[in-house]
């Protein structure tokens, strides 16, 4: 059975997030004898489109239900989601500085002037880590 | 113990769509994975597109919607095969979605395989199709400030479509705007001001995909921005 099947709905994308997130750590923690997972690091970057909070439901709603390699794999497993600021980088000199949004952009660059700006991180959606037993 | 994983959550689907990216290599069709906000004028567009490829230039078209076959039922009036999927609520296409329509699809020996993402500028962007490339739309009636807003599907885009020109007098849309916000995402991008509704500045649009067409039938390494 499906996570869409269960919660009867595929509207939040991070829905099908959790399951991809659930299924990698799963092949992991079976390949490396994993019995129980207390721990998963996601990286989620503040402009990729992701709600933390929708993330985390889906976790909860997740974990009981997608396929684990031994029962009860995920019962315990706690989830850290690392925000990452957006950052912004000059073409011309390098400089990376942080921006609330992009519409809050510096412009033009505060080191060198340069106009020639393009948006450098915020955008991440990563699986980090895991830790278990 | 401690798995350091630093996986993309999305592997899975990037490796499905590697293979639908595989599967229509061998065909040299052009594969186009057309996103905006719903009611931006994507089947218009590419309505407006087929009419003036024409049979020089055959299509396919996949239709990506929460609900009803009703934009598969227009371009299927017109003559070029389609294949509706009904994602039921999903807000965005899936390579899984794609390989499956795929398979219902005679794709091969066509020169482009227009991919009508679901109307969302969020969500589409993140998964990969294994499309040659991307073309972001925004209408003029949504305002200019659509680039800044949604970073993602713009950074991302081969060319970038500013749809309903014709209405541009009645609006406060400003493509200075508009492309100051775009070129800090996506310095190099054509924009593309049209309106498919009455035909106005499709000339360039049209030129842009025979070249792109042109290039991935040559075989070109590259014919846009990768994902």
């Amino acid at each position: 059975m499906t996570l869409e099947e269960v919660t009867g709905r595929r509207a939040m994308h991070e829905l099908s997030l959790a399951q991809e997130v659930l299924r990698t750590v799963n092949d992991s923690a079976r390949d490396n004898g994993i019995r129980r997972v207390t721990r998963i690091r996601l990286v989620i970057g503040k402009m990729s489109g992701v709600l933390p909070e929708a993330l985390r439901f889906s976790f909860d709603a997740g974990r009981e239900i997608v396929p684990a390699w031994t029962p009860g794999l995920f019962a315990a497993a706690r989830l850290d989601i690392v925000e990452k600021e957006a950052t912004a980088k000059c073409r011309r000199c390098g400089e990376a500085f942080p921006v609330g949004d992009l519409l809050d952009l510096p412009r033009p660059c505060p080191a060198c002037g340069s106009t020639d700006l393009s948006l450098d991180g915020g955008l991440e959606m990563f699986i980090d880590l895991f830790e278990g037993d | 113990m401690q798995v350091k994983l630093v996986s993309n959550v999305l592997k899975a689907n990037d490796q499905i769509a590697a293979d639908n990216r595989r599967l229509l290599a061998r065909g040299r069709t052009l594969v186009v994975n057309l996103m905006s906000s719903p009611g931006s004028g994507k089947t218009t567009l590419l309505e407006r597109t087929i009419a003036e490829l024409g049979e020089a230039c055959p299509m396919a078209v996949v239709e990506g919607d929460l609900f009803t076959t009703r934009d598969a039922d227009r371009i299927e009036r017109l003559g070029v095969p389609v294949v509706q999927i009904n994602t039921e609520g999903g807000c965005h296409l899936d390579a899984q979605m794609v390989r499956a329509a795929l398979q219902d699809l005679p794709w091969e020996g066509r020169d482009i395989l227009f991919i009508e993402n679901v109307g969302n500028l969020v969500c589409p962007a993140a998964w990969d199709l294994g499309e040659d490339l991307r073309v972001a739309m925004v209408s003029v009636s949504e305002g200019d400030d659509k680039p800044a807003k949604y970073p993602r599907m713009f950074r991302e885009a081969a060319a970038v479509v500013v749809n309903k020109l014709d209405l541009l007098s009645m609006t406060d849309f400003s493509l200075d705007r508009l492309e100051e916000d775009l070129r800090l995402l996506n310095p190099a991008a054509p924009i593309f001001c049209l309106s498919a509704r009455t035909g106005e500045g499709l000339a360039a649009w049209v030129a842009w995909l025979k070249g792109r067409v042109a290039a991935k039938r040559d075989g070109a390494a590259t014919v846009g921005v990768a994902p």
